[in-house]
């Protein structure tokens, strides 16, 4: 299938994450990575897993099904779906009365679920099959000046018995793809930890004082930027930035960029096309550090 | 230097004493042939879920290994009702650190699937589903921002295609529940 993917949105991604998509849609285009729209696609089902077990195997199973029809892996943008599909796929695939329990809905809807596709986030088709050697190869302006710190958020690597990338206790690939680009990427405390995006909702205070200490982790060692790879992780801190710092009386002033953002720059990209002007946290400082540098250069 | 954050207030009612009358002591055997919770009967109560839980640290009233507990002694309506039960973010941390592979996140997933059949649905869930019925997406996706994309330079954003969604939902008891107006509900959170 080569570097050929079918690409799921999802639904968080074109409901407010805007940037996200365009910025990882121009750095896959100028990696030669060729992105194939789905036909249809509904919720992948993880938002309505924790009412309905059922509910999120069929929407799963539905999604794997019309990707299937197109002989296409799939490529996500958000952990959350690429965590659901690869889940589904397996588990399906390993209980043929499950399998066809579900198959009986499909069918409703004139479908079947096979088990013959693969899916892949952006962080995994970055590494294995682009490699980092040619994404540093793809770097022309090196972000040297800045010192960065990542979040990987946790459905990228858990649970490991059915993702199997990276190691969830000391995961290594989005800090090496940070410093493919040249910028440093900087250690904190309590890395892995979650956003706590999922309990928005059902406790807000418990939600925002998870992520309240992980941007206090990642300002005691003095990060320019936080860098993301999910859309839930990124409303988490760049949408609820403001209202932490309101609610907790902190001032953080911390960008956060998806990664494909951080990577077009260094790529030569302008912000604007990279749609830096979606994220709610202003980015100029670094914007204007990096402008300088390379003027210097 | 951080602070600590201000306790939830507890809602779990473990402080109440326990009547001999609430036990059922059929309840774990369910949980065993359900999808999930099979693996719940080999929780020797160590706490590495309770204490690695990121929740937990802000939460002073979720406990997953109370959970477990409650259920293996047949607390049954004490877990179901709880609605602690809520506040997990599904970060699969105590699934993937259990000395005795418990699917921790997995038994708490059941618990809620359960709460759920019961009517206790919080209300966020509710939204969600309504979307999905509706849409086909989880969220009310705004045609301003459906309409944007192309300006955005982006290809227009596939179908959700709600009709065969619906098709395909037909029949699971959760849509079903969902999809009867407020007064049929059965009585929830």
């Amino acid at each position: 299938m080569g570097n050929k993917y079918l690409i799921f949105l999802g639904c968080a991604i074109p409901y407010r994450v805007s940037a996200y998509e365009i910025s990882a849609r121009k750095v896959l285009a100028k990696l030669g990575v060729e992105l194939v729209e789905m036909p249809e696609f509904n919720c992948c089902g993880l938002p309505l897993d924790p009412v309905s077990h059922e509910t999120m195997l069929i929407l799963a199973a539905k999604n794997l099904a019309l990707a299937e029809q197109q002989g296409l892996n799939i490529l996500t943008l958000c952990p959350g779906c690429a965590g659901t599909l690869k889940k589904v796929n397996k588990t399906l695939k390993g209980d043929k009365a499950l399998k066809e329990q579900i198959n009986a809905h499909l069918k409703e809807a004139g479908l079947e679920f096979k088990g013959t596709v693969e899916t892949k986030h952006l962080l995994q088709l970055l590494k294995e099959d682009v490699g980092i050697d040619k994404i540093k190869a793809s770097v022309v302006k090196p972000l040297t000046e800045l010192k960065v710190a990542e979040h990987n958020g946790c459905h990228i690597l858990r649970p490991k018995e059915f993702i199997g990338f990276d190691d969830p206790e000391d995961p290594q690939t989005l800090k090496m793809l940070i410093e493919a680009t040249g910028a440093t990427c900087l250690d904190y405390i309590d890395e892995t930890e979650c956003c706590g995006a999922p309990s928005v909702g059902v406790s807000d205070k418990v939600a925002l004082a998870l992520a309240r200490d992980k941007l206090n982790h990642v300002k005691q060692v003095d990060a320019q930027a936080l860098i993301t790879i999910c859309p839930f992780c990124h409303i988490m801190y760049d949408t609820n930035e403001l209202r932490i710092e309101k609610m907790f009386n902190e001032a953080y002033g911390i960008p956060i960029l998806h990664y494909p953002q951080l990577l077009g720059l260094a790529m030569g990209m302008t912000p604007e096309e990279l749609a830096f002007n979606e994220l709610r946290v202003n980015a100029q400082k670094i914007l204007k550090q990096l402008t300088q540098g390379a003027n210097k250069q | 230097m951080t602070e600590t954050a201000q306790p939830i207030p507890a809602t779990s009612g473990k402080e109440q004493p326990i009547k001999a009358s609430e036990l059922d002591p059929k309840f774990k055997y369910e949980l065993l042939k359900i999808h999930g919770s099979e693996t719940i009967l080999k929780c020797f109560q160590c706490g590495t879920c309770t204490s690695d839980c990121p929740v937990a640290r802000y939460s002073d009233s979720y406990r997953p290994r109370t959970l477990i507990h409650m259920a293996q002694l047949g607390l049954k309506d004490r877990v179901l009702k709880s609605d602690t039960l809520w506040l997990c973010a599904a970060c699969f941390t105590c699934t993937d650190r259990c000395p005795q592979d418990v699917e921790v996140a997995n038994v708490i997933r059941v618990f809620r699937n359960l709460a759920a059949e019961n009517g206790c649905i919080p209300q966020v869930f509710k939204e969600q589903a309504a979307c999905l019925l509706e849409s086909g997406y989880a969220y009310k996706i705004p045609d301003l921002r459906i309409k944007k994309r192309e300006s955005q330079g982006l290809p227009p954003l596939p179908k959700g295609n709600a009709e065969n969604v619906r098709k395909t939902l037909k029949g699971v008891k959760f849509i079903e529940t969902v999809q009867k107006p407020a007064g049929e509900q059965p009585h929830g959170q």
